[in-house]
């Protein structure tokens, strides 16, 4: 019994050393976090999805058009990622 | 919820048309290739409605739609950004590579990539998450099967505090058993007579003399009927115990041995669930999950969409909605915010969301996790491969109106649910007309089929090919394989059941998986990331990069629970700990593989993102 008391007392204290060293930064960051206001973690959101809708826009024609497996008619899947994207844009926009 | 003979005759007919499909699919499967990617004969738009039905679980509906009775709309973050923009990279960056590398399994890719162990680790790991999880699943929607059913026992309490009737349920165990609690004013024969409890408790001290209805209650011997006495627990706290011949039993040991046993165990709805699930996916394998999945997103969607719609004409309309969700004070001023802010006090703050979930969390799910991503290998073309999943993220995009959304009307039609997971059931209940309440219950049976057989396919190929094939057989025939598949499959429906019953019995199991796949979903994603991005990254900087993540994510999770004050300070961190633990493995495997040997240029053909056309074959350049 004594011996787990020991080794829970040296787990805690271990635990305890590495957490004081983590907490510094960890608390840093976390300020930094706290200090954004909704409205710009908002902006962070929409940033997001117009990096991606950008970065769809850019991609070579080779790499979004694709033949209709039964009528082979050339199906450019850039639109239906574009659509999904922006419908991100408009919900987090509105909500 | 009771369902009347039309909503049983829906939900028969529903289990028939999937069984039968599957079975039907059967006779087509032929080779190990058949069973485990369909023959990479499927079409985009079923494995699009695949992908989405078996993200979407039982629990899901009945468990999101209760956090969005208590936080609202910001549970629609988990489909969004937590599906959407992951869904739209995947199809353009990975999908591609692993479909053109024809494998079965992402660990398989792994190996291809990087080495052995690299694949060994990353096998061991999904193997024993999906055959686990699978049980859990099993047992979880066991569950909520009963509490959508009123199949489990009830336990009717008769008291005068509300104190002690919570008391009491919190001793019995509040999970397995519905309450009621009744008041001496209330007209106790007749509750008994409509609920038909298992055992009615009545706290002794307000049955001296006995009353009137106990008398009665005790004549008609419907149902047994015991008394309890409050007593002080070596705690100190209040305890309570029924008195009986000889001594005392306490008031959980009183239900199980002094209450009517129930008419429908949960173990049944394990067993019936698991072989209905275990019998196309047995004949069917890959290709009768995904087309059964198509029937099951049908059935889902039209459920949770009719629950909406009526559901808010009930209410009155839109505004008369948002103003009744409005009205009910402080507790839903949030109610219609996706963005909370960092400190805010429920577990969904921004920063969470959009580091641990929208970067980290959902891109290993969406790209690395073997029972989602299985069913695009097994698409006709890299093309359709692509269109699946962007299909697939145009659906999802509906997918919170559909299940977040309903949660929010069960506040404003009913703000006074002590049970939030009980909200929806409670909400079907109250305003679905009669008849048609099997919408709704087919719609939690697709959600909770459709997570249960991708889980069991996938352990099923992954035991076959990543662990039977590649250590004992590497020179199985498909035909051997399949024979394999089936029976893993088999082994995995009894396992399942079984682990269903035991994970019944320690609950903590379920938490403990969930945490463990957690911990390694960040640093797993990091080497897929990088291997399909970064030519430069080896198979030693993975190696490293895996282990350094899971030591990363173990050793936070570890100092968390340790210190004397919690390093983190929201009470379920694992958001955080899967964004650090993927940043520590990226960096690792990144440094690691710059300090070790290039792999080999005809190693990385076809499975590094433009590679073949930054770097063709001389024979092609030439031509």
């Amino acid at each position: 019994m004594k011996s787990m008391v020991i080794l829970a007392v040296s787990a805690q204290s271990v635990a305890d050393f590495f957490a004081n060293i983590l907490r510094g930064p960890g608390e840093m960051m976390r300020q930094w976090v706290v200090a954004v206001p909704p409205p710009m973690a908002r902006g962070i959101f929409l940033a997001y999805f117009l990096l991606l809708a950008l970065w769809i826009l850019r991609l070579p024609r080779a790499e979004v058009v694709v033949a209709h497996p039964k009528t082979g008619k050339l199906v450019n899947l850039r639109y239906i990622a574009l659509l999904a994207l922006v419908s991100q844009i408009v919900i987090y926009s509105i909500f | 919820m009771s369902l009347n003979g039309i909503d049983f005759g829906v939900i028969f007919l529903y289990l028939l048309i999937t069984v039968g499909l599957g079975i039907y699919l059967g006779r087509r499967i032929k080779t190990g290739r058949d069973y485990f990617l369909g023959g990479r004969k499927l079409p985009w738009w079923a494995i699009g409605m695949s992908l989405v039905v078996s993200d979407i679980g039982a629990i899901d509906i009945v468990g999101i739609a209760g956090s969005a009775y208590l936080y609202g709309i910001v549970m629609g973050n988990f489909d969004w950004i937590g599906c959407v923009p992951v869904m739209v990279i995947a199809a353009f960056l990975f999908i591609p590579m692993f479909w053109k590398a024809e494998v079965s399994t992402v660990p398989e890719w792994l190996g291809l990539r990087y080495n052995l162990s690299v694949r060994t680790i990353s096998a061991v790991i999904w193997g024993a998450f999906l055959a686990c999880n699978l049980g859990i699943m099993l047992y979880a929607t066991a569950v909520m099967l009963n509490v959508l059913l009123d199949l489990n026992p009830k336990v009717m309490i008769v008291a005068e505090e509300p104190a002690v009737f919570e008391g009491v349920q919190a001793r019995v165990g509040a999970k397995d058993f519905q309450f009621y609690f009744v008041q001496p004013g209330d007209d106790i024969p007749a509750l008994v007579e409509r609920e038909d409890p298992n055992i009615v408790m009545v706290d002794a001290a307000i049955a001296q003399p006995p009353p009137v209805w106990a008398e009665a209650l005790y004549a008609t011997e419907r149902s047994p009927l015991v008394l309890f006495s409050g007593v002080s627990a070596d705690s100190g706290a209040r305890d309570w115990v029924v008195p009986i011949e000889g001594g005392e039993l306490s008031v959980a040991e009183a239900v199980g041995e002094l209450g009517r046993p129930a008419r429908w165990n949960l173990m049944y709805s394990i067993i019936l669930m698991g072989v209905v699930i275990g019998l196309y996916t047995f004949f069917g394998g890959l290709t009768a999950v995904v087309y059964t999945d198509v029937i099951q997103c049908a059935v889902m969607m039209v459920g949770c969409f009719f629950t909406l719609f009526y559901g808010i004409h009930r209410l009155g309309g839109l505004g008369a909605f948002m103003e009744a969700v409005r009205g009910l004070g402080e507790r839903t001023q949030d109610h219609f915010h996706l963005i909370l802010p960092a400190d805010t006090v429920t577990p969904y703050p921004w920063s969470g969301i959009f580091l641990g979930l929208g970067m980290v969390l959902a891109s290993a799910y969406w790209i690395g996790n073997q029972s989602i991503v299985q069913r695009s290998f097994a698409a006709r073309s890299e093309g359709e491969a692509k269109a699946a999943y962007l299909w697939g993220a145009l659906l999802k995009v509906l997918i919170p109106f559909a299940v977040v959304v309903p949660g929010i009307i069960a506040l404003a039609h009913n703000p006074n649910v002590g049970d939030a997971d009980k909200a929806m059931a409670v909400l079907i209940r109250d305003i679905m007309p009669p008849g048609l309440l099997g919408i709704f219950f087919g719609a939690f049976l697709a959600a909770l089929m459709s997570s249960v057989d991708s889980c069991l396919n996938s352990a099923a190929t992954l035991w076959t090919k990543d662990i039977y094939q590649r250590f004992f057989r590497p020179q199985a025939t498909d035909h051997h394989l399949l024979v394999v598949g089936r029976v893993w499959t088999v082994v995995f429906i009894i396992w399942g059941i079984l682990f269903g019953r035991f994970s019944a019995r320690f609950e903590s199991i379920y938490t403990l998986i969930q945490t463990l796949l957690t911990l390694f979903q960040g640093p797993s994603l990091a080497i897929i990331i990088l291997g399909v991005l970064w030519s430069r990254t080896t198979g030693h900087g993975a190696l490293a990069g895996l282990l350094s993540g899971l030591g990363c994510s173990g050793g936070l999770l570890w100092i968390n629970a340790h210190a004397s004050v919690p390093l983190f300070r929201i009470a379920d961190p694992y958001l955080y700990i899967a964004w650090w633990s993927f940043v520590i493995s990226l960096a690792v495997t990144a440094v690691v593989s710059l300090m070790t040997p290039r792999e080999p240029e005809e190693k990385l053909r076809g499975l590094v993102y433009r590679w073949d056309r930054r770097n063709p074959r001389p024979g092609k350049e030439a031509a």
